[in-house]
């Protein structure tokens, strides 16, 4: 212990460096002056600040981060809704054709999203969701993945718990609302998260499914750049520094609600 | 309110197993009764039809006679504690108290007034801000009663209440729980596994076996006049002795044989259709060392195969000339030592016989009850 103890540390150290070292880059070249000299990983001048104002204030960036935030959250918070009824229901409630249901739950986990993206593009052309908000959201506003994952946690949950509340007179939603929802509180935030990075990274699908401007989200419009301003390097690099807070913000805003130790103390054991 | 709980003609299956057939119970209004048997011969789910969390096959509940067989749990008048409280773990000790009362729209005043009330009744008035996770084993149970009381139920249901508590604790809860229904009154339905809750506890007791009541009765009853060998076997520990015997009318006597043993009891008071083949059951306690004071005795002769010296008392494992295992419990200090043989003898106001059915045909106990001069005998 004693010995592996300034190990450790040296280890962990190296390893926060190596992790660092892209996100030094990234800074470096998003401050550099307009006409900087973009070699070697030292610093060739400051403009960061005039940098990211520019591209606030120029062009369309406002609009795709607008986009990007506007979708990733209500496909997450519509994920953690359906996931949150869903998985419950499948855990906890009786009720016909649920052993049915739980297997194609399992099935759609087994699609890789490539495989259905066809079928889904041409029902949203079928419906006119193309080009469309609705059309860059609803296709993942229910994930199998958070539907299995609330259920797992779910089956923590006594039984015995529910037939308090059920005694106790609460209604099933009640029950679901005030006795489920926070106790599966840390898997809910774990689909939230999830599902926000998914799509706050997701760059195929609005590629496939928004060919107008007015909806590109940020990746689509990281990676088209160049097409707008030229290749202007320290400018697509602030724009990627920007891109990575908001998931950043969620992240330390959602830490405090991971309550660990929550136990489940009104249950011996 | 006046009518407690009626379990009428109630029948269990899943599947094609039946768990019970066409059962009846009736918990009087104020009456303390106990539901004991061994695991998995379905006390909890009699428990559930009860508080409507588990539908019946066919019959029909009533809670303070109004019929509630299909009623929701909620609308049934009854409070529950659950084997492991179930407490809400996410809300505090006023939450857990109140979630049962806003869930029926009562006014917030009211529900103030009352969790108050009831956290002074139970010693809670302190914890009512902590979450069931920072109270003790003992809180945690006051909790989950008082989570059941504070509706003011027409009955209660308890499911193993105190059967994940530790030794000492679970004595305390005891009294606590003999205290709080002396208090209130309260109908109450109590399920155990746990002999020493059921004879403590109830005001009457029902043995649940196999999918039937063996017997419902008062525990001196049913500890006296156990109505079959499941019962004769299960309350007491030690459990009875039983032994095979044979019966043979002699005179105005009977007499019962078993191995080389025979006992002459009165044929008076005896049913008169007793079987040829009976057994024959006395309670370790029964079994006492002979002394010769000139009264007709027939003693059993038995050496010590081990002693447990349990230091208020000594449990003896005995065995018979013919190789037969009997218990005895004497006083400490008493009685001979491992290896040794002695002799012994039972009052046969202690005897019990049971038909080849099971079913006891006599307890010695009528002897007594007959006013007779008791002989002694075994
Ligand atoms: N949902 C169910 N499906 C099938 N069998 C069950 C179910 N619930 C309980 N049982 C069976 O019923 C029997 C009685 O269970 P239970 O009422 O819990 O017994 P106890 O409380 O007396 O220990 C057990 O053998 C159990 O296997
Ligand atoms: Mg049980």
């Amino acid at each position: 212990m004693r010995i592996g103890r300034p190990l450790t540390a040296v280890a962990l150290i190296g390893f926060v460096a190596l992790m660092l070292l892209p996100l030094y880059s990234m800074i470096v070249l998003a401050s550099a002056p307009d006409d900087g000299d973009l070699s070697g990983l030292g610093f060739h001048g400051f403009a960061l600040f005039d940098n990211i104002g520019q591209i606030m204030t120029d062009g369309r960036f406002p609009r795709y981060l607008m986009n990007s935030v506007l979708i990733a959250s209500a496909v997450s918070v519509l994920d953690v809704a359906i996931s949150a009824a869903a998985g419950y229901a499948l855990a906890r409630l009786r009720f016909p054709g649920r052993a049915a249901l739980l297997n194609l739950v399992v099935i759609a986990l087994s699609l890789t999203p490539a495989v259905v993206m066809i079928p889904v593009f041409v029902m949203l052309s079928e419906i006119g969701w193309l080009n469309s908000y609705q059309g860059l959201i609803a296709p993942f506003a229910a994930s199998a993945l958070g539907v299995f994952l609330v259920r797992q946690f779910a089956l923590g949950i006594p039984v015995q718990m529910l037939h308090a509340a059920r005694v106790d007179g609460a209604s099933e939603l009640r029950i679901f609302l005030r006795i489920a929802v926070p106790l599966l509180r840390p898997a809910l935030l774990t689909v939230l998260l999830l599902q926000f990075l998914a799509q706050w990274d997701n760059l195929i699908w609005p590629l496939i499914a928004a060919s107008e401007q007015e909806l590109w989200t940020l990746p689509l419009a990281l990676s088209s750049f160049e097409g707008e301003h030229g290749i202007v390097y320290h400018l697509q690099t602030a724009a990627a520094l920007i891109s990575i807070l908001p998931p950043l913000v969620l992240f330390s805003f959602l830490q405090r609600y991971y309550v660990s130790g929550l136990t489940l103390g009104g249950v011996k054991r | 309110m006046t009518d407690g709980i009626r379990v009428e003609q109630v029948t269990k299956r899943y599947g094609n197993q039946v768990l019970f057939a066409d059962i009846d119970l009736h918990v009087q209004d104020g009456e303390f009764l106990v539901i004991v048997g061994p695991s998995g011969c379905g006390k909890s789910t009699l428990m559930r039809i009860v508080a409507g969390i588990e539908p019946v096959s066919s019959g029909r509940v009533t809670v303070g006679g109004r019929d509630v067989t299909h009623a929701h749990p909620g609308d049934r008048g009854i409070g529950m504690v659950f084997q492991d409280y179930a407490l809400y773990p996410h809300l505090s000790v006023e939450g857990n108290l109140a979630f049962g009362l806003r869930a029926h729209h009562v006014p917030k005043d009211v529900i103030r007034q009352r969790i108050a009330d009831t956290g002074e009744a139970l010693g809670l008035t302190d914890q009512l801000k902590k979450r069931p996770g920072q109270l003790s084993g003992g809180q945690r149970q006051r909790v989950a009663l008082g989570r059941a009381m504070i509706r003011e139920p027409a009955a209660y249901l308890m499911d193993e209440p105190l059967s994940n508590l530790d030794a000492a604790l679970r004595v305390q809860m005891r009294a606590e729980l003999i205290e709080f229904h002396r208090r209130t009154k309260g109908t109450v339905l109590y399920v155990t596994h746990d002999q020493v809750e059921a004879m403590t506890m109830g005001d009457r007791v029902a043995v649940l076996n196999e999918g039937e009541f063996a017997q419902i009765g008062t525990p001196t009853d049913i500890y006296e006049r156990p109505a079959t060998v499941f019962v004769a076997t299960f309350l007491g520990s030690p459990r009875m002795n039983l032994l095979g015997a044979t019966v043979r009318p002699f005179e105005e006597e009977v007499e019962l044989t078993s191995g080389e043993l025979t006992w002459r009891l009165p044929r008076k008071g005896l049913p008169a259709d007793l079987p040829e083949s009976v057994r024959i059951g006395f309670r370790p306690e029964s079994v006492h060392m002979r002394v010769d004071d000139g009264t007709p005795a027939y003693p059993l002769a038995a050496t010590v195969s081990y002693r447990e010296n349990l230091g208020n008392e000594s449990i003896l494992h005995l065995r018979d000339s013919t190789g037969r295992a009997i218990v005895a419990r004497l006083p400490p200090r008493t009685g001979p030592r491992d290896g040794e043989p002695a002799t012994f003898q039972v009052p046969l106001a202690d005897l019990h016989l049971f038909g080849p059915d099971g079913r006891a045909c006599w307890h010695g106990i009528e002897l007594a009850a007959d006013g007779q001069p008791l002989p002694w005998s075994a």
